[in-house]
């Protein structure tokens, strides 16, 4: 038989045969002023006491709990018990924590980056950025950024890179526009302070591409010595509305080329790291005859230091026909150094053993070498004593000099030369002359593992925690004004999966915010969010965003934690909102190892007061527990778990939710759905009945085994309980000396019923006194019942 | 920004997260409370007048229950129930405003409970709903306030097994039930 199920066509039908009218917008509106004027009344502020503001009366009370709760559970506890009250309240989160179970990232960060409001006459200012991305264990923030219509400038801070790493130079990519007259650019890491330069010379033309211009900047990390220079990693950085200032406002110079006799030599890339430095220079042939021609000097000057020649040599591709070539300087930079020079001396055209040059420059080269005590004659290949054909007929003996090795004289004086020199002085890059950056004070090398700033507000990942079942996230955010009235945290935090998928939909998750004690306007929260499927890989990668949005007022993260006393809001004053406007979209990807759900079986039975308790299976991560139970109700009525409780090694929570998987007085579960697999000691018991219990606490990877704890089972109350049970329960209370009475109603559309206690023992609250109505009536089975849950299998 | 959109689209998704937020905001500054006034009042306000028939009577009990629902919040401690909470208020502003427009004293029996207002007495749109609409008259009042909380207040299952005090599993069985049996009631009418 095919289960009819109804559309929603049918339903709108179902709708629309109740004929409700509209309801009157006016009405809506009254309605919601009056409420408006009374939440103003409610909102009037109190009496302070002993004339104190409110936060201190907070702490005060706050320091006597802690130094009371210290003296007598212990410091941990205390701990635990604050991060409860200030809203910290995930068990399961804070054992993982706990536990240190918190990932080692392999992140990057997509910050998104919105327009500021920069008037067209604000002056030249670099745009402070604070962009950080963690990648093999290399934390990278990029600091700031400046561009004028002559100039880039870029910086970052690195965290200390491993020796057998260092940072390739740097590629831009311009959206919508290509800059002209490209000229060169410099990069300066400073093993001092661990700041990176970076500086380019181009045209990009304000009146071309507007004031803002949206660019990319991709910085690869690669092995050192890797000829390749193929990417371990690369820091992407996306960067939006960056400003373009007119004119030529930063105070460095390059010179990008240098003709001399005819020859151009242009100097392309000037790559300076702590202890060497790469140059990428393009040079024409002297002539188009020789096949090749070689910078044979080539020198780097470090301000007025001595001039060091090159280590190594490397032949690029040729690029729109220039010749290039990339050269090694055993050099490097230095806090002090703000100038370095580059020459090329001499190009030669190399002579090979093949080669045999002509008697005329035999006897050429036999005039510039008498000097030398020198005289050579051709001579076969097979013979020769160097490159070109030849042979000495005379030099001099001895010597250890290696510039007057007599090999190499001849063969500098055979090799066809064009003589230098071509120079080309670099102004380092220097953030003194950078306009509308702060003084900066040397800081200590960053160990977060992820931030990102947008106008000034840092957003720190701290830590994050994935396992089968749920994830969650720990962040800190500095930059945003202190604003103790402030209420809640404006904004949205969500997460999606590597296949782009918003991940929830399980009916878990929290939210916690508080501000961080002693430090205005730091704020520290958590979040977490439940799979609505277990995870089973390994290793998982999210995209968590953050984004902190004034502008919304109904988007909020999170609520601070507000004691009781706090004093409420005079008429007509609204909390300001914190932030108070759009700041950005924080946006962290990031990898992290999945910790694997345990599912632990053949858990003993546990008997209590002749009803038995089993466990079929718990289902466990570090920070959560789902837990199938079944147990043989008294009758066949419906008997639920109330209360239950389970417990780790450091944390307890209670349950959170659960689903009824089995119940044969039920007909559950329906046809059509997933039979559960049930042993037969269990099916063929009549009453029996199986549920899922879900805990947000899980084995927080300790062995310790679990503990849970079910105080009794309960009959949900019907609307109306049947007079004959009502009055044999009233005659049981009267003997234990309380009265009360028992009213039902009904329309016929649904009913109820409520108690009224008119009489109670001495020292009885009202909800003990429900307990014993409860129990008057039969509606209480109790235990406990006590399992112990092992996770080692 | 696209992604903050979208990011903005799953929020939006996420009714009962949204509503979390707003019972927290209204518990941190009563002026919040009209957040949730607002996502309820249409719902409210159709549940009652199904029950009273009467414009204005169902807008004065819809003022009523918020403005209980206002007074009381500080003692409403179930953030993922707010829906059961509210709507109970309103049955007991319903019942409360039959007891004083009937003049009958409240008793145990059931029978002797007033009899309420029909709207489906009113206008009918078309035949299908007319059709409909009798077959609804002619349920038991108990259905009848399946469909009421169902598709006039809207509820999910799990608030109307709370309100209820019902099984979720239960709950949703007895809708599908009755509207399965109307489905094929009118079927045969159609015949």
């Amino acid at each position: 038989m095919i289960e009819w199920t109804p559309t929603p066509y049918f339903e709108d039908q179902i709708r629309q045969s109740f004929n409700v009218p509209e309801i009157r917008p006016e009405f809506v509106n009254l309605l919601h002023g009056d409420l408006t004027r009374r939440a103003s009344a409610k909102s009037r502020p109190g009496t302070l006491l002993f004339g104190l503001r409110p936060a201190w009366i907070i702490l005060a009370a706050v320091l006597s709990v802690l130094i009371l709760g210290t003296l007598v559970i212990g410091p941990q506890r205390v701990y635990a018990a604050v991060m409860r009250f200030l809203g910290f309240n995930d068990p399961g989160l804070q054992s993982i924590r706990d536990a240190g179970l918190e990932s080692e990232l392999n992140f990057t960060a997509q910050p998104t980056i919105l327009p500021g409001p920069t008037s067209k006459t604000a002056p030249p200012s670099a745009s402070i950025l604070s962009l950080s991305q963690t990648l093999e264990g290399v934390t990278l923030t990029l600091d700031w950024a400046y561009v004028d219509e002559s100039r880039l400038a870029l910086s970052w801070t690195t965290s200390p890179l491993p020796a057998d790493l260092v940072y390739d130079s740097p590629s831009l990519t311009f959206t919508g526009f290509t800059p002209l007259q490209r000229g060169g650019v410099v990069q300066e890491l400073r093993s001092d302070n661990n700041q990176m330069m970076y500086v380019s010379y181009q045209v990009i033309q304000v009146d071309a591409v507007g004031e803002k211009i949206d660019f990319s900047v991709d910085l690869p990390l690669v092995q050192a010595g890797d000829e390749t220079q193929t990417p371990v990693a690369n820091f992407r950085f996306d960067l939006k509305d960056i400003p373009v200032f007119r004119g030529t406002t930063l105070n460095l110079q390059q010179t990008y080329a240098h003709r001399f006799n005819g020859v151009e030599v242009r100097l392309e890339s000037v790559r300076m790291m702590p202890s060497f430095t790469e140059v990428v220079a393009c040079y024409d042939f002297p002539n188009e005859e020789a096949p090749f021609w070689y910078i044979q000097n080539a020198t780097v000057q470090i301000d007025d230091g001595p001039e060091e020649s090159y280590r190594a040599y490397q032949y690029l591709s040729e690029i729109t026909d220039d010749h290039c070539v990339k050269l090694g300087f055993a050099v490097g930079s230095t806090a002090e150094s703000s100038h370095l020079t580059f020459r090329i001396h001499k190009l030669v055209v190399p002579l090979t053993m093949q080669d045999q040059v002509s008697g005329e420059r035999i006897a050429a080269a036999n005039q510039a070498l008498a000097a030398n005590g020198i005289e050579i004659a051709s001579a076969p290949a097979d013979q020769s004593e160097g490159p070109g054909g030849w042979k000495f007929v005379r030099k001099p003996e001895g010597g250890t000099d290696p510039a007057q090795d007599p090999n190499l004289l001849v063969v500098h004086i055979l090799e066809e030369t064009m003589t230098g020199p071509w120079v080309l002085p670099v102004d380092l890059p220097d953030s003194s002359v950078i306009p509308g950056l702060p003084t900066v004070e040397p800081t200590a090398v960053p160990t977060i593992i992820g931030s990102q700033s947008v106008e000034g507000v840092t957003v720190t990942l701290d830590w994050v925690f994935i396992d089968a079942l749920r994830a969650g996230i720990g962040y800190t955010i500095t930059g945003l004004p202190d604003v103790p009235e402030a209420n809640v945290l404006h904004g949205l935090v969500s997460l999606r999966d590597a296949q782009g998928n918003w991940v929830g939909g399980a009916g878990i998750g929290s939210s916690n915010v508080e501000r961080v004690a002693d430090q205005p306007g730091v704020l520290r929260g958590t979040w977490s969010v439940g799979f609505s499927e277990p995870l089973t890989q390994p290793e998982a990668q999210f995209q968590l965003e953050i984004t902190l949005d004034g502008s919304q007022e109904n988007e909020w993260i999170a609520a601070f934690p507000i004691p009781p006393e706090a004093t409420p809001y005079p008429p007509g004053v609204f909390p300001p909102r914190l932030p108070d406007q759009l700041i950005g979209t924080y946006i962290f990807d990031f990898t992290a190892p999945v910790y694997p759900l345990k599912t632990i079986e053949n858990i003993p039975p546990v008997s209590t007061n002749g009803l038995t308790m089993q466990i079929l299976k718990a289902d466990i991560t570090a920070s959560m527990s789902k837990i199938t139970l079944c147990y043989n109700k008294p009758s066949e009525r419906d008997w639920w778990v109330y209360g239950a409780e389970l417990k780790n090694d450091s944390e307890v929570d209670t349950i959170r939710g659960g689903t009824l998987l089995y119940d044969t007085d039920f007909e559950l579960p329906l046809k059509g759905r997933d039979p559960l697999s049930l042993p037969p000691e269990i099916s063929e018991l009549p009453n029996e009945r199986c549920l899922e219990l879900h805990f947000l606490i899980g084995h927080a990877n300790q062995d310790a085994p679990l503990t849970l704890t079910i105080p009794q089972i309960e009959i949900s109350p019907p609307e109306v309980i049947p007079d004959g049970e009502m009055q044999a329960a009233q005659e049981k209370l009267r003997a234990q000396g309380i009265e009360m009475n028992y009213q039902t109603w009904s329309t016929g559309g649904g009913g109820g019923g409520g108690t009224t206690f008119t009489t109670l023992p001495e020292g009885m609250t009202e909800q003990e006194a429900y307990q014993k109505y409860k129990e008057a009536l039969g509606y209480v089975y109790m235990g406990p019942w006590v399992i112990p849950i092992d996770p080692q299998p | 920004m696209a992604k903050t959109s979208m990011a903005l689209k799953f929020q939006k998704a996420s009714p009962q997260f949204e509503e979390q937020k707003m019972i927290q905001a209204a518990r941190l500054d009563p002026r919040a409370f009209g957040e949730l006034y607002l996502r309820y009042v249409e719902r409210v306000f159709k549940y009652l007048y199904s029950r009273v028939g009467s414009v204005q009577e169902a807008e004065d009990l819809t003022a009523q229950t918020f403005l209980a629902a206002f007074e009381s919040f500080d003692r409403f401690h179930q953030d993922g129930h707010f829906a059961p909470w509210l709507f109970t208020i309103a049955r007991n502003k319903a019942m409360d405003h039959f007891r004083r427009h009937k003049k009958v004293s409240f008793t145990h029996e059931i029978s002797d409970v007033p009899v309420e207002f029909d709207p489906l007495e009113g206008v009918v749109q078309s035949e299908q709903v007319d059709t409909l609409s009798r077959l609804i008259r002619t349920l038991p009042e108990e259905d009848r306030e399946l469909l009421r909380l169902r598709f006039l207040a809207e509820m999910s299952f799990p608030e109307m097994a709370r309100l209820l005090h019902r099984q979720e599993d239960a709950v949703k069985k007895s809708v599908y039930r009755l509207l399965s049996r109307l489905h094929n009631q009118m079927e045969v009418s159609d015949d």
